[in-house]
């Protein structure tokens, strides 16, 4: 009990409460109106109330949230559901008490469950979502949404028609870093955006190991596109709902190109994408992912035209800087009234250096950063908060704000930007996949 | 040369800013003038920045130095009296220096021996913020703030709100401040390392680039002195810096490992 006492909830007090201080309360919850649903006074009111909860898909990202469900006190893992024998075993281990099932329909005509969490293969997504909210379960499924538009959509129009809470793990939108680099991004510290570039760049087959050739397309589930959207679904989803997260918008055109470039294995999705995405305004993303080279990490940077944040690594660059902008304090001083020391002196200024571009950390003390190569996730990225977040939603039943839009859009980017390479056309923004969310 | 002004009316600043000169930038900040007089120091000043870049930058092959450099006969080359100047100034901070400052990059001032060139990157800065002292003392103008690249830096009288110009030094390798100096007709010249950019102070003793993650900040009532010694300060020992502080009575010097 005392080792849950130091585990996510904490730190999700302590983050909120931190955020809460830092910009005021009401400045917190409208740029990140989804944590409103999470706040440390809430989470007290819920006491020593504990969420039902059960697991369906125990593999190496439903095992993840098995050790993070154990560091949250409101949460207690009840049911266990895989049909793959060996993970439904490993899964077990981990929680002894928990029962098991091999059919999800079965785990969901429990009663005494108030929510699943979905860590399945991507096709099944829609399917069990839809299903578990029917039941009257809360969801909380990992991303993408779904693998195809029309299920994205459905699944929407059920959230729109449901008292249930549902989350889908977009992590990022529960990572201090993010939620401190978006509001300084908001609050023009980086000037106007003028751009985005997000990449993941790993060296790795991204297999995992088949005891027996007939399980191939089901273990490796992400190689197929029956079950998976290749690099954009699994990896471009955190990243593009970022960008529609800072951006506000939705891109109107996407184009891109894309293939299998190294790892020629049987796969059927791309081993290297590229897609652009373009606003109205004129404004591009530009995501590059490849799996054959690892150089360029991962990243995903907001360029603005007074700096640069990069999220993932939870900091940001100015164009100016201070040791390029002390005349122009100076100049505020005098126009101001002020008498202070300017921060000018130092060894030559040179113009147009790339290196003279220092690092600020968006936030104080230390923080985790992801490099982005572990295919199951990263410690303190988010996916513990989002996950407490969503246990604390199972017991209050209020829904987390935005959440399910963040996650429709992105994931609809990501199927429109497998479809624009796969066609080798330039797509506009479809009508029919249109949500009233959505600003473009 | 390109550059831009403003006037502030209220407060009587003038601001003057040269994008682009000796490879960096440079500021002006003078206080209590009118705006025409300012306006009319700051175009002569320009011109006369001008062509001393012209004259001076050894990268450009029509420049005087660059011609000199290239010249097969070094004492029959005319130079012309700013350039001659220099040099006559170059001589006497040499053997100030005991032969840390040398603009003959490693020749000990003898122009005649074999691929002896000059360099005149660590004086030239220096050299124009006097030149510019000088124009704003003809002008009756009694307080200035001029920063020529941050290593360049000149405050003369006060701050309008203030008792003297207050400038710090960041840690170009990040984290807190470094120093902070308090400017009343006194110059401040910084030289050192960055992480950008290493290895630009050459050793004429032994022709090596200078690489330690060190600063040196000098202030003093002579922008000419003030560079000069910062430079013969990274790359003297310990012996060297007690003479050259002698050297320099009138400077102020302090060494930053950072």
């Amino acid at each position: 009990m005392e080792e849950k006492k130091k585990g996510v909830d904490l730190g999700l007090r302590k983050f909120i409460k931190e955020l809460g201080y830092m910009t005021g309360g009401a400045a917190l919850l409208s740029t990140t109106p989804w944590l409103a649903s999470c706040t440390p006074e809430k989470l007290a009111e819920i006491g020593n109330a504990k969420a039902r909860v059960a697991l369906i898909g125990t593999g190496s990202r439903g095992q993840y949230h098995i050790h993070n469900l154990r560091n949250i006190p409101h949460a207690e893992l009840v049911a266990l559901c895989d049909v793959y024998p060996a993970n439904l075993e490993a899964a077990a281990a981990l929680c002894p008490e928990a029962k098991c099932y091999t059919d999800y329909r079965r785990l969901l005509e429990d009663k005494s469950i108030d929510g699943v969490i979905i860590a399945t293969p991507l096709h099944l997504h829609a399917r069990i979502t839809l299903d578990a909210l029917a039941a009257g379960k809360h969801v909380f499924c990992e991303k993408a949404m779904a693998r195809t538009l029309d299920d994205c959509k459905a699944v929407y129009e059920a959230y729109r028609n449901t008292d249930r809470a549902l989350y889908f793990c977009m992590q990022r939108m529960y990572d201090e870093k993010y939620v401190k680099a978006v509001q300084l991004i908001s609050s023009g510290l980086i000037g106007d955006v003028v751009g985005m570039r997000c990449h993941w760049f790993r060296n790795a087959d991204w297999r995992r190991e088949v005891p027996s050739p007939e399980l191939e397309r089901h273990i490796n589930w992400r190689l197929y596109k029956e079950y998976s959207g290749g690099l954009m679904t699994e990896l471009g989803s955190h990243q593009l709902e970022v960008c529609t997260w800072v951006a506000g918008k939705i891109p109107t055109r996407i184009a891109g190109f894309g293939d299998i470039v190294y790892w020629k294995d049987g796969r059927e999705v791309y081993d290297s994408v590229n897609v652009t995405y373009q606003f109205a305004d004129g404004r591009i993303i530009s995501y590059e992912s490849l799996i054959s080279n690892k150089y360029n990490g991962m990243e995903e940077q907001i360029l603005g035209h007074a700096g640069t944040v990069d999220l993932s690594k939870g900091v940001y660059y100015l164009e100016e800087d201070n040791l390029v902008s002390g005349m122009r304090q100076l100049l505020e001083q005098v126009k101001t009234g002020v008498f202070a020391a300017v921060p000018t002196a130092g060894p030559s200024w040179r113009p147009e250096l790339r290196a003279k571009y220092v690092p600020h950390p968006v936030l104080e003390g230390k923080f985790s950063i992801s490099d982005g190569e572990s295919s199951v996730g990263f410690v303190a990225d988010g996916s513990d908060v989002i996950l407490s977040a969503f246990c604390q939603s199972c017991i209050t039943g209020e829904k987390a704000k935005d959440v399910v839009e963040e996650a429709y859009c992105s994931t609809v980017l990501c199927l429109l930007g497998n479809q624009a390479m796969e066609e080798g056309r330039t797509l506009t923004f479809p009508e029919e996949y249109k949500i009233p969310y959505m600003k473009f | 040369m390109n550059s831009e002004t403003e006037y502030i009316a209220e407060g009587r600043i003038f601001h003057g800013f040269v994008p682009h000169a000796m490879g960096t930038k440079l500021d002006l900040l003078a206080v209590g003038t009118e705006a025409a007089a300012a306006e009319a120091l700051w175009t002569a000043f320009c011109a006369e920045l001008s062509a001393l870049e012209a004259a001076l930058n050894r990268f450009d092959p029509r420049s005087e130095v660059a011609r000199f450099n290239a010249s097969e006969s070094k004492a029959g080359f005319p130079l012309s009296p700013a350039v001659q100047r220099l040099l006559d100034l170059s001589r006497e901070f040499w053997f100030r220096t005991e032969g840390l400052f040398d603009v003959t990059r490693g020749h000990g001032m003898d122009l005649e021996e074999a691929g002896a060139t000059l360099d005149f990157g660590g004086i030239a800065k220096g050299y124009a913020l006097a030149l510019l002292r000088d124009r704003l003392a003809g002008t009756g103008i009694a307080s200035a703030f001029v920063n020529f690249g941050d290593s360049a830096i000149l405050g003369l009288g006060t701050h309008p709100y203030g008792d003297c110009w207050k400038v710090s030094l960041p840690n170009p390798y990040g984290g807190s401040q470094v120093a902070e100096f308090s400017l009343k007709d006194r110059a401040l010249s910084v030289s050192g390392n960055t992480p950008g950019y290493t290895g630009h102070i050459i050793d004429p003793r032994t022709g090596r680039a200078n690489v330690e993650r060190k600063l040196v900040a000098v202030t003093g009532p002579d922008p000419l002195e003030a560079e000069v010694l910062s430079t013969a300060l990274m790359l003297a020992d310990k012996g060297q810096r007690l003479r050259l502080r002698r050297a320099f009575p009138d400077c102020e010097s302090e060494i930053y490992t950072v």
